[in-house]
């Protein structure tokens, strides 16, 4: 029997790394999220350890490449594929990006970016759609890291996303690393893009490391998930989390992934976080 | 075309050609930098993974400038990397300064077997008893698992392979010449194992006959007509021993129904 996913639950990444320990301890984290692409195997010991995994922990599948965000149409394979493995593990959330990655047939492994304009969303709110029904659910999705500002967008991130929950019924997963990022490195007014979301589809947050690249001019922050979470995205998140309080948190860590014990760490600071962030009414009856 | 599906092209034209000037409506250069050095260095990485003991022999810097050059000119066609690097054993036997050591690309190749071997499905194994046993045995649908793959290396690279598993460091070729490997996956286990040209034979005639009734008949008098009777019976003996057969079921094949 899965377990539910606790209210407010805070969860770790899946790395094969760390499969045999958290087998091997009961409910070390609230869940787990996996990154779908990673597995997609016919077979073998990979996929019968996450099966074992799936009956001990709530779980996330996180796609990256659906290419939600391009023109074309989801590929049908891959999203065959992915919806095998939803049916399989019966996750707790499902969640993609606004983001593209698929074009004539080639893949670029990244999370490229989205001109945002009418056209654009109604091609993407097409493309959310198809995938929400082959899934037969609700998918969050995610508002990307940016590297570049594109004088063709028409709409502004926040009214994009807003019309994609309004057309497609989809949720949001808060990627306050992500914000954080996107509106330094875009000279973004953070505080008027989070003002516009629609935080009541907010279902999920992320929290991760990134860097700061120096050797441009101006320096901009990179989305690498190769550390621990900034203070400044701490700072954020504790400002963010009340406006979604039952939404879970992941911690990301996706480049020099640490042990298991100092990433339940880190998901223990967000629980602290997440904690400190509430009224103090709410604390003393927690 | 959408006007979208245009700006795509663009981007990704700027993507591959760091060289040119990019449209303005692309964004920043600087910005543009950093999504084709996550591409370019993302798959890079994979095929690092894919490929440790060819990075052994390569060199850190030489394998990330093929990796490089690999991931630019063939790019995925799908987002699972498990399944990147298919064509690379081949990118690499193109290179001209490998010319003079193509074991690189036979060991290349083994490991790309090795991955695409524990990521496939599950079929029955036929077991050794149970073809024994079975009163009728060119009547069992017998055919080659899908967790395994025959590999023909060009150069006798077995101490080398056992090297680079074993302390991870190169060792001499053999002096056998070339050698076909049937990879396997026994349980949790994938394993690659040198095997005789009557072996070789026997499994490429199955695989290529599919689960048919008769094929394993077939199968032993191909491998019999060019290695003998008694090699050809040692191939079987070595392929089921390996635990690369699969039995589909008794029965009749699709051209036997009337």
């Amino acid at each position: 029997m899965v377990p539910p996913l606790p209210p407010d639950a805070v969860g770790i990444g899946l790395k094969p790394r760390h499969a045999e320990a958290l087998l091997d301890t009961p409910r070390a984290t609230d869940f787990l999220e996996l990154h779908a692409e990673n597995h997609m195997s016919d077979g073998g010991p990979a996929g019968e350890r996450l099966h074992a995994l799936a009956e001990r922990y709530p779980l996330s599948v996180h796609g990256v490449g659906l290419s939600l965000g391009g023109a074309e149409r989801p590929d049908p394979a891959h999203l065959t594929r992915l919806a095998g493995l939803v049916e399989t593990l019966d996750p707790a959330l499902v969640s993609e990006h606004l983001a593209w990655s698929r074009l004539d047939g080639d893949y670029y492994n990244d999370l490229l970016p989205v001109p945002l304009t009418e056209e654009s969303l109604a091609l993407v709110a097409r493309n959310i759609d198809i995938a929400q029904q082959a899934l037969g659910r609700r998918m969050l999705i995610e508002n990307p890291s940016l590297y570049v500002g594109l004088d063709i967008n028409t709409l502004d991130e926040a009214e994009f996303l807003t019309e994609l929950v309004a057309r497609t019924g989809c949720g949001l997963l808060m990627d306050v690393n992500n914000a954080y990022i996107s509106a330094h490195n875009l000279g973004r007014d953070l505080d008027t893009y989070l003002a516009a979301l629609p935080w009541e589809a907010v279902g999920e947050f992320h929290l991760a490391g990134h860097s700061l690249d120096t050797a441009v001019d101006p320096p901009l922050r990179i989305d690498d998930h190769g550390s621990p979470v900034g203070e400044a995205v701490w700072a954020l998140y504790r400002r963010l989390v009340t406006a979604a309080p039952d939404a879970p948190t992941l911690i990301e860590w996706d480049a020099r992934v640490p042990t298991l014990e100092r990433w339940l760490e880190e998901a223990g600071l967000a629980r602290a976080q997440r904690l400190a962030a509430r009224p103090t009414a709410a604390r003393k009856t927690a | 075309m959408s006007a979208l599906a245009d700006w795509q092209r663009r981007f990704v034209a700027a993507l591959r050609d760091p060289g040119a000037e990019a449209d303005a409506d692309l964004g920043q250069a600087a910005g543009l930098d950093v999504y084709r050095n996550n591409v370019r260095q993302s798959l890079t990485e994979a095929l690092a993974i894919a490929f440790p003991h060819t990075r052994v022999l390569l060199g850190e810097r030489y394998f990330a400038a093929a990796a490089g050059d690999y991931a630019r000119d063939h790019p995925p066609g799908d987002p699972r990397l498990a399944s990147y690097g298919t064509g690379f054993a081949d990118f690499l036997d193109d290179l001209p300064p490998l010319a003079d050591h193509r074991y690189v690309s036979d060991i290349c190749r083994l490991e790309r077997a090795r991955l695409d071997v524990s990521h496939a499905a599950e079929t029955p194994l036929l077991e050794a008893e149970r073809l024994a046993a079975h009163p009728d045995p060119e009547s069992l649908r017998v055919t080659t698992r899908a967790a395994t793959s025959l590999v023909a290396c060009r150069h006798d690279v077995e101490e080398l392979w056992r090297h680079l598993e074993r302390d991870g460091v190169a060792a001499p070729l053999g002096e056998r010449g070339g050698m076909a490997w049937l990879v396997v996956r026994r349980g949790a286990r994938v394993e690659p194992l040198p095997v005789s040209p009557a072996s070789a034979e026997l499994y490429r005639a199955l695989e290529a006959a599919g689960p048919r009734n008769q094929a394993l008949g077939m199968a032993l008098s191909i491998s019999a007509d060019a290695h003998g009777q008694a090699a050809a019976g040692e191939a079987l003996g070595t392929l089921l021993g390996a635990g690369s057969l699969a039995m589909i079921e008794d029965g009749r094949d699709e051209e036997d129904t009337p």
